[in-house]
């Protein structure tokens, strides 16, 4: 898996867990959405918060400084006060472990 | 519905333009702004913005082009001067029919009328225009005085020491922040600034500013002066209220946010809602973004009740406080953590439920604390002190 990078066991992850790792130079942030894992990034684009502090919520990851929410599927934001979006990553699950790709978004 | 027309384009009013077209609402409308500027957020003016971390493009609520694209007919410097049933008329001589309208006009601030009081060098924050002069200002000025020892003064002083400036701020009351917060909170925040060099001056009432056209110093009642060549005035705000006849203590909202004036809602610091047997009016940029949403739903057909509990954050130094609920200095008062290390959570307890969370340091604990009060939740203090409980378990009734 080029371009793959080794983050997390899947364990380590469970139902509504999130987890900020590195990957590619970027920090990434890993939720596991219903037994779904996602990746999109963890850096909260209105100040800066670390997104892994944050919960999840109808789909979307919630920042636990000012509340912005953001699509974990498409790294919108439904809810300010972020106005810009989050990045998305390929992200893979084998043999246990996760793994997060190229951007997509 | 097919015409509504939004009075005050900030927070409030550029959150219900862009709820109304998600929506689904198709018809006209039109947001009216007093300001010459593109809409913009005001919390960054006395943070990011006023540090030179954030340019006026990075604060825009919205794009230009998000407003031709969302069909929002933006009527910039345009205040509006009459509100009749079924029209608003601006400035310009322009008259809008509506069959809604949203009073987003938001609040001014309190003047400090004193004997100099209009020397230049003398500030106020609230609009863009007062961020660009006091960002000037601080540029140049080597001593600040900040009278009012409020969030955005606060803000403001602890801009001025990032920005390395000699920091003075003048507080009437025994501490600044005392009217909102517990004693162990209001002395964290005291000490934060003063070891960060802030000189404060407490129980501070200010009668002149002196100079020679430009301030050279500030004089209080007990007949202290110290110098300064540059003051930001921060003494509270006033709702802008008039277009409906009110009288300064805000308009008056039902739970669905209606005034008493047909088709007309109101949302944001304007508005005087219905909170847990109160009537709130509460100046926090998530108040203005979350009534202005419900405003629109409502217009939309909605009928839940708005019911969100007040939020408010304030960034000083590298510290952010989180407020959630609404609070009384004189509630029961339980500290979880350190205050001192700006590391904790005070808890205001009211006939034992949680009323307010006031805290430091804690993102973790920053959904969970929302939660525990909106559930106004009935937890043994014990529980709340200890840090081998955790909330997040104790929110979700685990
Ligand atoms: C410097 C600063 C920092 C802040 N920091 C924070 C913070 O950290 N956290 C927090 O929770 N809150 C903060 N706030 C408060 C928050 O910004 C306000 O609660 C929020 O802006 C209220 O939004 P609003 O839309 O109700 O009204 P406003 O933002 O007051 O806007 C009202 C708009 O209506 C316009 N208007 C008035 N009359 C008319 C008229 N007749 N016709 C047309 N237009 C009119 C005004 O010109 C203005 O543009 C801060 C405020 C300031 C000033």
């Amino acid at each position: 898996m080029e371009g793959y990078t080794d983050v997390l066991s899947a364990q380590a992850l469970p139902p509504g867990a999130l987890q900020s790792v590195h990957a590619g130079g970027e920090l990434v942030l890993i939720a596991n959405l219903d037994g779904e894992i996602h990746a999109i990034g963890a850096t909260c684009t209105h100040e800066q918060e670390d997104l892994a502090d944050g919960e999840i919520e109808d789909g979307c990851v919630v920042c636990p400084m000012h509340f912005a929410r953001f699509s974990l599927e498409t790294g919108d934001v439904i809810e300010g006060p972020a106005t810009k979006p989050e990045p998305v990553y390929d992200v893979r699950v084998e043999g246990g472990r996760i793994f997060v790709g190229p951007r997509r978004r | 519905m097919r015409s509504v027309a939004i009075i005050g384009a900030s927070v409030a009013g550029v959150a219900a333009a862009k709820a109304l077209r998600a929506g689904g609402y198709d018809g006209d409308l039109h947001l009216i702004s007093a300001e010459q500027e593109l809409p913009y957020d005001r919390p960054p003016l006395s943070k990011g913005y006023l540090l030179g971390q954030q340019s006026e493009d990075d604060i825009l609520l919205a794009r230009r082009e998000d407003y031709a694209e969302l069909r929002i007919h933006l009527h910039l410097g345009a205040p509006a001067q009459v509100l009749e049933r079924g029209a608003v008329w601006l400035a310009g001589g322009e008259r809008i029919r509506f069959e809604r309208a949203l009073l987003a006009t938001g609040s001014r601030l309190r003047r400090l009328d004193v004997p100099g009081g209009d020397l230049s060098g003398i500030h106020y924050l609230r609009t863009l225009q007062d961020a660009r002069a006091l960002r000037a200002a601080l540029g140049e000025a080597e001593r600040i005085a900040v009278v009012g020892g409020g969030f955005i003064g606060l803000e403001v002083a602890a801009a001025a020491r990032q920005s390395g400036k000699e920091t003075l701020v003048l507080e009437a009351m025994q501490a600044p922040l005392r009217r909102v917060l517990p004693p162990q909170a209001a002395r964290a925040i005291a000490a934060l600034h003063e070891r960060h060099g802030v000189h404060l001056v407490v129980q501070a009432q200010v009668v002149a500013f002196e100079g020679d056209g430009h301030v050279r110093s500030v004089l209080l009642a007990n007949g202290s002066r110290f110098p300064c060549d540059a003051a930001v005035i921060g003494v509270g705000a006033l709702p802008n209220d008039g277009l409906l006849g009110g009288n300064g203590q805000g308009v008056l909202v039902d739970k669905h946010l209606r005034t008493a004036a047909e088709g007309i809602y109101a949302a944001g610091d304007v508005a005087r809602f219905p909170y847990r047997g109160m009537a709130v009016r509460i100046e926090h940029w998530d108040i203005a973004r979350a009534t202005g949403e419900y405003a629109a739903r409502a217009m939309l057909g909605d009928t839940a009740p708005y019911d969100a509990s007040p939020f408010l954050w304030s960034d000083q130094y590298d510290v952010t406080f989180q407020y959630f609920g609404h609070g009384d200095p004189s509630d029961d008062i339980v500290v979880r953590g350190d205050p001192a290390t700006q590391n904790f959570i005070a808890f205001f307890l009211r006939e034992g439920a949680i009323a307010a969370a006031f805290t430091a340091g804690r993102p973790r604990d920053a959904l969970p604390l929302r939660r525990l009060v909106d559930q106004a939740a009935v937890i043994d203090p014990r529980a709340l002190q200890s840090e081998d409980v955790s909330l997040r378990r104790l929110s979700r009734g685990e």
